[in-house]
């Protein structure tokens, strides 16, 4: 007997005749079996000659695109964006923190169009639910049966005085949101920060604003950079939040500020940027006390959102309420059909809802909303609801992150029961690093 | 994790490799192949060839486990908890699976000239 290998894998003498042929009708009955479990029990598509148009080709449109052809056959179905780009935006806060070169978040919107929708290359100027009508800027009036809203929102840096996008990079200011190149750009002044040190200041607008956890990432991020290089001595971080709160979940929150306590990152509340003097790198903040300046040497500026031009100037925003200053469109926040205009669905960052302007809530929101539209179409009743599901991978450091997943109701609600969503781990920096970018290609595709 | 399908998984299995997919995929059916072929030739996992390909994939093991945190631009102090250990540990067993089952699929079918 072998000493070192005593066991061994033995096969029956007969291998060379029976078991060989026993083999590859296993295989094919392995290959048939995967296929089997591999097919969605989805119904049949649904045969309609239902118009519907699609308002907004991002993550939002082309996912509900994708979906929607899938479902249905016969459809007319229109998508109206202008990009013929597409950025991974989750990737926007890796770029800006030096760990992605810029070209890992661009795509092109053309690779992402499903065949059987037509793709009309402008943007809608105006939207007429009443006449179940939109019109582009080229003068295109497209009616429909059925009107998806995914136009997701707009920066607005102009509602910082002394403000503007061509600043960025420029003066110790960073700001990831606006592009690929201006989160490159971003990097570079938070790199040349690293090496000097002094006073860095983060915070986040009063407003909406989509991934609602980036600015504490570039806080964290910036810390660790910092301590990479050693000089995390020479330099002051202060996180100035928009209101009483860090995160807007208790749980999180609280996590949160121990961390930036263990990480001796200052910070004040309810302190609001209204305006930068770029030359002489002087903040301004509205606070309860009135007006504070604050110098800065390195500023990450995230800028008030709001709902497009368009659909501000009509009526689909939320006519009072929280929502309705910024022209968040008015949905039933399960189903989210529109509430005065039963053929309009919205989805993605438009959604004037509780919480969900993520990535991943485009990922929950689209299947309802399609499973709504579908419904109408069927006359059956619709199974799908939306619970306001968000995730944020708190990155608290390169190679860890926080996979803080949550609901409506501010319920943890992790995928992965075995990752505590209030612990720092590498597993979930691995998979907001390796994975989730898939992830996001494949939701565009209608595949998850 | 609702809509994880099959189709999802290919889905984002093919998007995560890009142009590696296809070379992956046909890599490891010829490996797979091989590996089975050797195996009847062999009589099963055993001789020399076997323990050399153990070794083999005991140090791919090693490797893959060492490399893994520097392949995510962390390091090993990044490793908090059971579950980053325990993903240590399931790469550390799929190299050696891996590595052990392509080094067996060459060797054990490596008739010297």
């Amino acid at each position: 007997m072998n000493p070192i290998f005593p066991m061994t894998l033995r096969f029956p003498m007969t291998l060379r005749g029976l078991d060989r042929r026993t083999f590859l009708r296993g295989s094919s009955a392995l290959a048939i079996a995967a296929a089997a479990a591999s097919h969605n029990a989805a119904a049949a598509p649904v045969d309609t000659r239902a118009r519907i148009v699609i308002a907004g080709g991002g993550a939002a449109g082309l996912t509900v695109a994708s979906r929607l052809a899938r479902r249905l056959n016969g459809a007319e179905i229109v998508m109206i964006e202008p990009r013929m780009e597409h950025n991974y935006q989750p990737g926007f806060t890796l770029v800006g923190a030096g760990v992605k070169p810029a070209s890992y978040v661009k795509l092109a919107t053309a690779d992402f169009v499903p065949s059987g929708v037509r793709w009309v290359r402008e943007s809608v100027a105006e939207f007429d639910p009443a006449a179940n009508k939109v019109v582009t800027d080229k003068n295109t009036a497209l009616s429909y049966d059925f009107l998806v809203v995914a136009t997701g929102l707009v920066l607005d840096y102009d509602a910082i005085e002394g403000m503007s996008r061509d600043l960025i990079g420029k003066s110790g200011i960073a700001s990831v949101y606006a592009g690929p190149e201006q989160a490159e750009a971003s990097w570079k002044a938070l790199a040349q920060f690293c090496e000097t040190g002094g006073t860095g200041l983060f915070g986040r607008p009063e407003t909406e604003m989509k991934c609602a956890g980036a600015p504490l990432k570039q806080t964290f991020l910036a810390d660790d950079h910092l301590r990479r290089k050693g000089i995390r001595g020479k330099a002051e971080l202060i996180y100035n939040a928009h209101n009483p709160a860090l995160f807007s979940v208790p749980k999180v929150d609280a996590r949160v500020r121990d961390l930036f306590a263990r990480q001796e990152i200052k910070t004040n509340f309810s302190h609001v940027l209204k305006r930068v003097d770029p030359a002489r790198r002087i903040a301004t903040y509205a606070t309860p006390k009135g007006l504070v300046e604050m110098k800065w040497d390195f500023i990450n500026i995230i800028p008030p959102m709001r709902a497009p031009s368009a659909i501000r100037k009509s009526p689909l925003p939320w006519q009072s309420g929280a929502w309705a200053a910024d022209g968040w469109i008015e949905v039933d926040r399960a189903t989210l059909r529109h509430v005065r205009f039963a053929n309009v669905f919205g989805v993605g960052d438009i959604n004037g809802v509780p919480k969900g302007k993520t990535a991943a809530s485009v990922k929950w929101q689209a299947p309802v909303a399609v499973d709504h539209l579908v419904a109408t179409i069927t006359g059956k009743p619709a199974t799908e609801t939306y619970n306001g599901y968000t995730s944020c991978p708190l990155i608290t450091r390169i190679g860890q992150a926080m996979l803080v997943e949550f609901d409506y109701n501010d319920n943890l609600t992790p995928s992965f029961p075995f990752i505590d969503p209030l612990q720092e781990h590498w597993l979930a920096w691995v998979i907001k690093e390796k994975a989730l970018k898939a992830n996001y290609t494949a939701m565009l595709q209608g595949l998850a | 994790m609702k809509d994880f399908s099959l189709e999802s998984l290919f889905a984002i299995t093919r998007d995560m490799l890009g142009d590696l997919f296809w070379p992956a995929i046909i890599a490891g059916v010829i490996i797979a192949l091989a590996f089975v072929v050797a195996l009847i030739r062999q009589r099963g996992f055993r001789g020399p060839a076997a323990r050399r390909a153990a070794i083999i994939g005991l140090a791919g093991a090693l490797a893959a486990m060492a490399i893994s945190p520097l392949a995510t631009q962390a390091g090993f102090a990044n490793l908090h908890g059971a579950v980053d250990f325990i993903t240590l540990a399931l790469i550390g067993l799929a190299a050696l699976a891996g590595f052990t089952i392509a080094a067996y699929a060459a060797l054990g079918n490596w008739r010297p000239a």
